[in-house]
Protein backbone atom coordinates (compact mmCIF):
# COMPACT_ATOMS: atom_id res chain seq x y z
CA UNK A 1 0.00 0.00 0.00
CA UNK A 2 1.47 3.40 -0.95
CA UNK A 3 2.21 5.83 1.89
CA UNK A 4 -0.46 8.36 2.75
CA UNK A 5 0.03 12.10 2.37
CA UNK A 6 0.36 12.36 6.14
CA UNK A 7 3.04 9.65 6.24
CA UNK A 8 4.97 11.41 3.49
CA UNK A 9 4.73 14.69 5.35
CA UNK A 10 5.97 13.12 8.59
CA UNK A 11 8.83 11.51 6.72
CA UNK A 12 9.85 14.84 5.17
CA UNK A 13 9.68 16.49 8.60
CA UNK A 14 11.91 13.79 10.11
CA UNK A 15 14.47 14.30 7.37
CA UNK A 16 14.35 18.06 7.87
CA UNK A 17 14.89 17.58 11.64
CA UNK A 18 17.90 15.35 11.00
CA UNK A 19 19.36 17.89 8.57
CA UNK A 20 18.73 20.74 11.04
CA UNK A 21 20.40 18.76 13.84
CA UNK A 22 23.30 18.03 11.53
CA UNK A 23 23.69 21.75 10.72
CA UNK A 24 23.48 22.66 14.43
CA UNK A 25 26.13 20.07 15.35
CA UNK A 26 28.44 21.33 12.62
CA UNK A 27 27.98 24.93 13.74
CA UNK A 28 29.00 23.85 17.25
CA UNK A 29 32.21 22.44 15.79
CA UNK A 30 31.31 18.76 15.68
CA UNK A 31 32.32 16.65 12.71
CA UNK A 32 29.28 14.87 11.31
CA UNK A 33 29.68 11.78 9.16
CA UNK A 34 26.98 11.71 6.49
CA UNK A 35 27.67 8.05 5.85
CA UNK A 36 27.02 7.35 9.54
CA UNK A 37 23.78 9.36 9.47
CA UNK A 38 22.60 7.29 6.52
CA UNK A 39 23.55 4.09 8.35
CA UNK A 40 21.58 5.25 11.41
CA UNK A 41 18.44 6.02 9.39
CA UNK A 42 18.14 3.41 6.63
CA UNK A 43 14.36 3.71 6.73
CA UNK A 44 14.63 7.30 5.49
CA UNK A 45 16.56 6.36 2.37
CA UNK A 46 16.80 7.35 -0.41
CA UNK A 47 15.46 10.82 0.49
CA UNK A 48 17.86 11.39 3.38
CA UNK A 49 20.81 10.38 1.21
CA UNK A 50 19.68 12.82 -1.46
CA UNK A 51 19.37 15.65 1.09
CA UNK A 52 22.84 14.89 2.45
CA UNK A 53 24.27 14.71 -1.06
CA UNK A 54 22.99 18.24 -1.70
CA UNK A 55 24.32 19.36 1.67
CA UNK A 56 27.71 17.92 0.79
CA UNK A 57 27.69 19.85 -2.49
CA UNK A 58 26.81 23.04 -0.56
CA UNK A 59 29.47 22.33 2.09
CA UNK A 60 32.09 21.83 -0.55
CA UNK A 61 31.30 25.22 -2.07
CA UNK A 62 31.50 26.74 1.42
CA UNK A 63 34.90 25.14 2.00
CA UNK A 64 36.20 26.38 -1.34
CA UNK A 65 34.92 29.89 -0.59
CA UNK A 66 36.80 29.82 2.72
CA UNK A 67 39.98 28.66 1.03
CA UNK A 68 39.65 31.37 -1.60
CA UNK A 69 39.07 34.03 1.06
CA UNK A 70 42.10 32.78 3.01
CA UNK A 71 44.25 33.18 -0.09
CA UNK A 72 43.06 36.76 -0.73
CA UNK B 1 11.28 30.87 11.24
CA UNK B 2 10.22 32.41 7.92
CA UNK B 3 12.35 32.46 4.77
CA UNK B 4 12.88 36.20 5.16
CA UNK B 5 14.28 35.63 8.66
CA UNK B 6 16.62 32.94 7.35
CA UNK B 7 17.75 35.32 4.59
CA UNK B 8 18.43 38.10 7.08
CA UNK B 9 20.43 35.76 9.28
CA UNK B 10 22.37 34.43 6.31
CA UNK B 11 23.19 37.96 5.12
CA UNK B 12 24.39 38.74 8.64
CA UNK B 13 26.90 35.89 8.43
CA UNK B 14 24.97 32.90 9.79
CA UNK B 15 26.37 30.06 7.65
CA UNK B 16 23.93 27.46 8.99
CA UNK B 17 21.04 29.68 7.87
CA UNK B 18 22.62 30.09 4.44
CA UNK B 19 23.21 26.34 4.04
CA UNK B 20 19.62 25.62 5.03
CA UNK B 21 18.37 28.21 2.50
CA UNK B 22 20.50 26.77 -0.28
CA UNK B 23 19.25 23.30 0.53
CA UNK B 24 15.66 24.54 0.41
CA UNK B 25 16.15 26.28 -2.96
CA UNK B 26 18.35 23.62 -4.54
CA UNK B 27 15.74 21.54 -6.37
CA UNK B 28 13.94 24.50 -7.93
CA UNK B 29 17.22 26.10 -8.94
CA UNK B 30 18.52 22.81 -10.37
CA UNK B 31 15.37 22.46 -12.46
CA UNK B 32 15.75 26.03 -13.77
CA UNK B 33 19.37 25.42 -14.76
CA UNK B 34 18.66 21.96 -16.21
CA UNK B 35 16.11 23.52 -18.58
CA UNK B 36 18.76 25.95 -19.87
CA UNK B 37 21.53 23.39 -20.48
CA UNK B 38 22.32 23.16 -24.21
CA UNK B 39 21.49 19.76 -25.66
CA UNK B 40 25.04 19.11 -26.82
CA UNK B 41 26.49 19.69 -23.34
CA UNK B 42 23.96 17.80 -21.23
CA UNK B 43 26.25 14.81 -21.09
CA UNK B 44 29.16 16.77 -19.69
CA UNK B 45 27.60 19.55 -17.61
CA UNK B 46 24.97 18.82 -14.97
CA UNK B 47 22.85 21.29 -13.04
CA UNK B 48 24.80 20.24 -9.94
CA UNK B 49 28.08 21.26 -11.60
CA UNK B 50 26.63 24.70 -12.22
CA UNK B 51 25.18 25.02 -8.73
CA UNK B 52 28.45 23.95 -7.10
CA UNK B 53 30.11 26.93 -8.83
CA UNK B 54 27.17 29.22 -8.07
CA UNK B 55 27.19 28.36 -4.36
CA UNK B 56 30.88 29.22 -4.18
CA UNK B 57 29.97 32.73 -5.37
CA UNK B 58 27.03 32.86 -2.96
CA UNK B 59 29.22 32.08 0.05
CA UNK B 60 31.67 34.77 -1.01
CA UNK B 61 29.02 37.42 -1.76
CA UNK B 62 26.31 36.82 0.82
CA UNK B 63 27.61 39.62 3.02
CA UNK B 64 26.86 42.16 0.31
CA UNK B 65 23.42 40.76 -0.50
CA UNK B 66 20.71 43.15 0.63
CA UNK B 67 17.52 41.35 1.72
CA UNK B 68 14.63 43.14 0.04
CA UNK B 69 11.25 41.99 -1.06
CA UNK B 70 10.10 38.36 -0.77
CA UNK B 71 11.59 36.25 -3.53
CA UNK B 72 14.65 38.45 -3.80
CA UNK B 73 16.99 35.76 -2.51
CA UNK B 74 15.82 33.21 -5.05
CA UNK B 75 16.12 35.76 -7.86
CA UNK B 76 19.67 36.56 -6.71
CA UNK B 77 20.59 32.87 -6.61
CA UNK B 78 19.13 32.32 -10.07
CA UNK B 79 21.10 35.22 -11.55
CA UNK B 80 24.37 33.90 -10.09
CA UNK B 81 23.66 30.35 -11.31
CA UNK B 82 22.78 31.56 -14.81
CA UNK B 83 26.02 33.54 -15.01
CA UNK B 84 28.01 30.51 -13.91
CA UNK B 85 26.16 28.38 -16.46
CA UNK B 86 27.16 30.85 -19.18
CA UNK B 87 30.80 30.66 -18.03
CA UNK B 88 30.80 26.85 -18.00
CA UNK B 89 29.23 26.72 -21.46
CA UNK B 90 31.93 29.06 -22.80
CA UNK B 91 34.65 26.90 -21.23
CA UNK B 92 33.28 23.69 -22.69
CA UNK B 93 32.78 25.22 -26.13
CA UNK B 94 36.45 26.25 -26.08
CA UNK B 95 37.51 22.76 -25.03
CA UNK B 96 35.40 21.23 -27.79
CA UNK B 97 37.03 23.52 -30.34
CA UNK B 98 40.39 22.02 -29.44
CA UNK B 99 41.25 22.94 -25.89
CA UNK B 100 43.17 26.06 -26.81
CA UNK B 101 43.01 27.53 -23.35
CA UNK B 102 45.44 30.29 -22.51
CA UNK B 103 46.85 31.04 -19.09
CA UNK B 104 44.45 33.94 -18.75
CA UNK B 105 41.46 31.85 -19.76
CA UNK B 106 42.15 28.89 -17.52
CA UNK B 107 40.73 29.65 -14.11
CA UNK B 108 43.41 28.96 -11.62
CA UNK B 109 43.20 27.80 -8.08
CA UNK B 110 40.33 26.67 -6.00
CA UNK B 111 37.89 26.00 -8.79
CA UNK B 112 36.49 22.70 -10.02
CA UNK B 113 35.87 24.29 -13.41
CA UNK B 114 39.61 24.45 -13.98
CA UNK B 115 39.96 20.77 -13.09
CA UNK B 116 37.05 19.91 -15.37
CA UNK B 117 38.64 22.02 -18.13
CA UNK B 118 41.83 20.01 -17.75
CA UNK B 119 39.92 16.73 -17.90
CA UNK B 120 38.17 17.95 -21.05
CA UNK B 121 41.52 18.85 -22.53
CA UNK B 122 42.89 15.43 -21.63
CA UNK B 123 39.98 13.85 -23.48
CA UNK B 124 40.43 16.16 -26.49
CA UNK B 125 44.18 15.68 -26.68
CA UNK B 126 44.05 11.92 -26.35
CA UNK B 127 42.11 12.03 -29.62
CA UNK B 128 44.33 14.61 -31.31
CA UNK B 129 47.97 13.46 -31.46
CA UNK B 130 49.21 16.70 -33.03
CA UNK B 131 48.19 18.69 -29.99
CA UNK B 132 49.41 16.12 -27.51
CA UNK B 133 53.06 17.08 -27.60
CA UNK B 134 52.61 20.67 -26.51
CA UNK B 135 50.52 19.77 -23.49
CA UNK B 136 52.33 16.68 -22.34
CA UNK B 137 53.42 18.02 -18.98
CA UNK B 138 50.04 19.25 -17.86
CA UNK B 139 48.14 16.28 -19.20
CA UNK B 140 50.59 13.80 -17.71
CA UNK B 141 50.03 15.47 -14.36
CA UNK B 142 46.26 15.14 -14.70
CA UNK B 143 46.63 11.50 -15.75
CA UNK B 144 48.94 10.78 -12.82
CA UNK B 145 46.59 12.53 -10.40
CA UNK B 146 43.70 10.47 -11.73
CA UNK B 147 45.68 7.29 -11.11
CA UNK B 148 46.09 8.27 -7.47
CA UNK B 149 42.35 8.56 -6.82
CA UNK B 150 40.25 5.87 -5.21
CA UNK B 151 39.11 3.43 -7.84
CA UNK B 152 35.42 4.34 -7.78
CA UNK B 153 36.16 8.08 -7.89
CA UNK B 154 38.57 7.58 -10.79
CA UNK B 155 36.06 5.46 -12.66
CA UNK B 156 33.33 8.07 -12.14
CA UNK B 157 35.47 10.95 -13.42
CA UNK B 158 36.74 8.92 -16.37
CA UNK B 159 33.26 7.88 -17.43
CA UNK B 160 31.88 11.38 -17.00
CA UNK B 161 34.60 13.61 -18.39
CA UNK B 162 36.76 11.37 -20.58
CA UNK B 163 34.12 9.09 -22.07
CA UNK B 164 31.36 11.70 -21.83
CA UNK B 165 28.65 9.45 -20.41
CA UNK B 166 25.53 10.99 -18.92
CA UNK B 167 24.86 10.50 -15.22
CA UNK B 168 22.06 8.06 -16.06
CA UNK B 169 24.39 6.02 -18.27
CA UNK B 170 27.06 6.05 -15.59
CA UNK B 171 24.58 4.88 -12.97
CA UNK B 172 23.63 1.95 -15.16
CA UNK B 173 27.26 1.11 -16.00
CA UNK B 174 28.40 1.34 -12.37
CA UNK B 175 25.34 -0.32 -10.86
CA UNK B 176 24.69 2.66 -8.57
CA UNK B 177 22.01 5.28 -8.13
CA UNK B 178 22.31 8.62 -9.94
CA UNK B 179 22.70 10.31 -6.57
CA UNK B 180 25.60 8.03 -5.67
CA UNK B 181 27.22 8.73 -9.03
CA UNK B 182 26.92 12.49 -8.45
CA UNK B 183 28.52 12.01 -5.04
CA UNK B 184 31.41 10.03 -6.56
CA UNK B 185 32.01 12.79 -9.11
CA UNK B 186 31.87 15.51 -6.47
CA UNK B 187 34.32 13.70 -4.21
CA UNK B 188 36.47 12.69 -7.16
CA UNK B 189 36.81 16.29 -8.35
CA UNK B 190 37.72 17.37 -4.84
CA UNK B 191 40.39 14.67 -4.59
CA UNK B 192 41.70 15.46 -8.06
CA UNK B 193 41.97 19.15 -7.22
CA UNK B 194 43.87 18.26 -4.05
CA UNK B 195 46.15 15.93 -5.99
CA UNK B 196 46.89 18.60 -8.58
CA UNK B 197 47.39 21.39 -6.07
CA UNK B 198 47.99 24.81 -7.58
CA UNK B 199 47.06 24.47 -11.23
CA UNK B 200 49.19 27.48 -12.14
CA UNK B 201 52.31 25.30 -11.94
CA UNK B 202 51.13 23.50 -15.10
CA UNK B 203 50.32 26.61 -17.05
CA UNK B 204 53.77 27.18 -18.49
CA UNK B 205 53.22 24.14 -20.67
CA UNK B 206 49.90 25.31 -22.04
CA UNK B 207 49.61 27.26 -25.27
Amino acid sequence: MPPTERENSERAQRIQRIVDECLARQVSGQIVSYDQLIAEHPQLMPELGEALRKLELIDRARQRAREANDRN
Amino acid sequence: MSEEEFVQRAAAGDEAALRRLLLAHHDQLAATIARQLPDDLRRTISADDVLQEAYLVVFRKIRVFEPGQPGGFHAWLTTIAEHRLADLIKGHRRAKRGGGLTQAELRVGNDDSAVIDMLQMLAANSRTPSRKARMDEAMAAVQAALENLKEDNREALSLRYLEGLSVAEMAERMGRSEGAVHMLCTRGLQSLREELGDLSRFLSSLP
